[in-house]
């Protein structure tokens, strides 16, 4: 039988170490793979990781549960990968003397042509492709919502942003997502 | 034809949009192809996302981060007995079936008049019986057991230094097999130990 979250923390409080790993299991992948669209390096998103763990460790005795554990330990995850990002945008700046803008979509994209022909299987080894290149403010808010199923509420928990800012980034990521896996396409069409 | 907005699709297919206005596009996406396309490659956007695996770190990750954390990974006891004692076993197996197959005479002793070996009958004598809250008595058949047990292993270490000296290819693998388990056995659970300590 499954032992939720909650049960965990309250044996780990108790002095039952044991159950660390257990958490560890439940969201090292999903955790890793967070901060691996944010930072966008596997080493960076590994220490991130390994950050966040330990903050929650020692910080397990202010988790209140009025969260749930994901949302929470998620949100430390996310302020340490932005700090992270921080850090190296401002060595980035005092390097190239300027920070670099990340590309915008746009309010309102213009629709794309007819795909109706267009597989899923095709079309999510694109979309794998492309989540690579978004940025990362995007590139965290459709992890949070699709991979880690969290709702917009809760996505807006863990980012501190509001939801009306969850949902507007939510629909900006994912239209760029899927402009770059179509034009992806389009490229292999012409190629052919 | 008034066509909602490509944000209002979005919304529709998370399902976040107000009642009226979801009766709405869903009115429409029923009559408008060019919608109805645009809405089934949000969805199909959506799913390619969910079926995408997570990434994992590199292995030893969680190895690391109990270290970092001090703690020691919980590893079963059952796992412990049988990882320590795994080649001990192979090697005795190997050992025995080696003996049974290929030493003169076949079998293990008391078939060719070792002493105590085989169906137990030989010299030792059986304890008497007695209650078993009798302290003496449990006392002589606890000796009893030894007794057979050492006799059963000296005749096992007898049949195999004989053929060993004898030159039985054979015995002597097995008793090759037997001291490496038992140096294996000496490193994992007394050597190993204090040496990685020390260092």
């Amino acid at each position: 039988m499954r032992i939720s979250d909650n049960d965990i923390i309250v044996r780990l409080r108790k002095g039952d170490h044991r159950h660390f790993a257990a958490l560890v299991d439940r969201y090292r992948d999903r955790g890793y793979s967070l901060a691996l669209r944010i930072l966008r390096s596997p080493r960076d998103a590994e220490e991130a990781l390994q950050d966040a763990f330990v903050r929650a460790w020692r910080g397990l005795g202010e988790f209140q549960g009025s969260s749930t554990f994901a949302t929470w330990f998620y949100r430390i995850l996310y302020n340490v990968c932005m700090t992270a990002l921080a850090k190296r945008r401002k060595e980035r700046i005092f390097a190239d003397g300027g920070e670099e803008d990340l590309p915008d979509p746009g309010a309102e994209p213009a629709m794309p042509g007819d795909w109706s022909g267009l597989e899923l299987r095709d079309l999510t080894e694109r979309v794998a492709g492309a989540l690579r290149e978004l940025p990362p403010k995007y590139a965290s808010i459709i992890t949070l919502f699709h991979l880690q199923e969290l709702s917009h509420a809760e996505i807006a928990e863990v980012t501190g942003l509001p939801v009306g800012t969850i949902k507007t980034h939510l629909f900006r990521a994912r239209v760029l997502l899927q402009k770059a896996a179509l034009a992806k396409i389009d490229d292999e069409r012409i190629a052919v | 034809m008034n066509h909602p907005s490509l944000r209002e699709l979005h919304d529709f297919a998370d399902r976040t949009l107000d009642a009226a206005s979801a009766a709405r596009v869903g009115a429409h996406l029923a009559s408008c192809p060019r919608c109805a396309a645009e809405h089934r490659l949000i969805l199909m956007t959506g799913e390619a996302l969910r079926r995408l695996p997570p990434e994992s770190p590199s292995p030893g990750f969680t190895a690391r981060l109990h270290h970092a954390l001090g703690l020691r990974q919980h590893v079963s006891l059952w796992w412990l007995v049988l990882r320590n004692l795994a080649p001990l076993v192979a090697a005795v197996a190997v050992a025995a079936v080696i003996l049974t197959l290929g030493a003169p005479g076949g079998g293990l002793p008391g078939g060719d008049g070792v002493p105590g070996g085989g169906s137990g009958a030989g010299s030792v004598t059986p304890a008497p019986r007695a209650p078993l809250v009798d302290p003496g008595a449990a006392a002589g058949a606890i000796r009893s057991v030894a007794g057979r047990a050492a006799e059963w292993t000296g005749a096992v270490t007898a049949r195999l230094v004989e053929s060993t000296i004898g030159g039985n290819s054979l015995s002597q693998l097995a008793l090759a097999g037997l001291v490496l388990g038992m140096l294996a056995l000496l490193d994992r659970f007394l050597l190993g130990p204090i040496f990685r300590r020390r260092s």
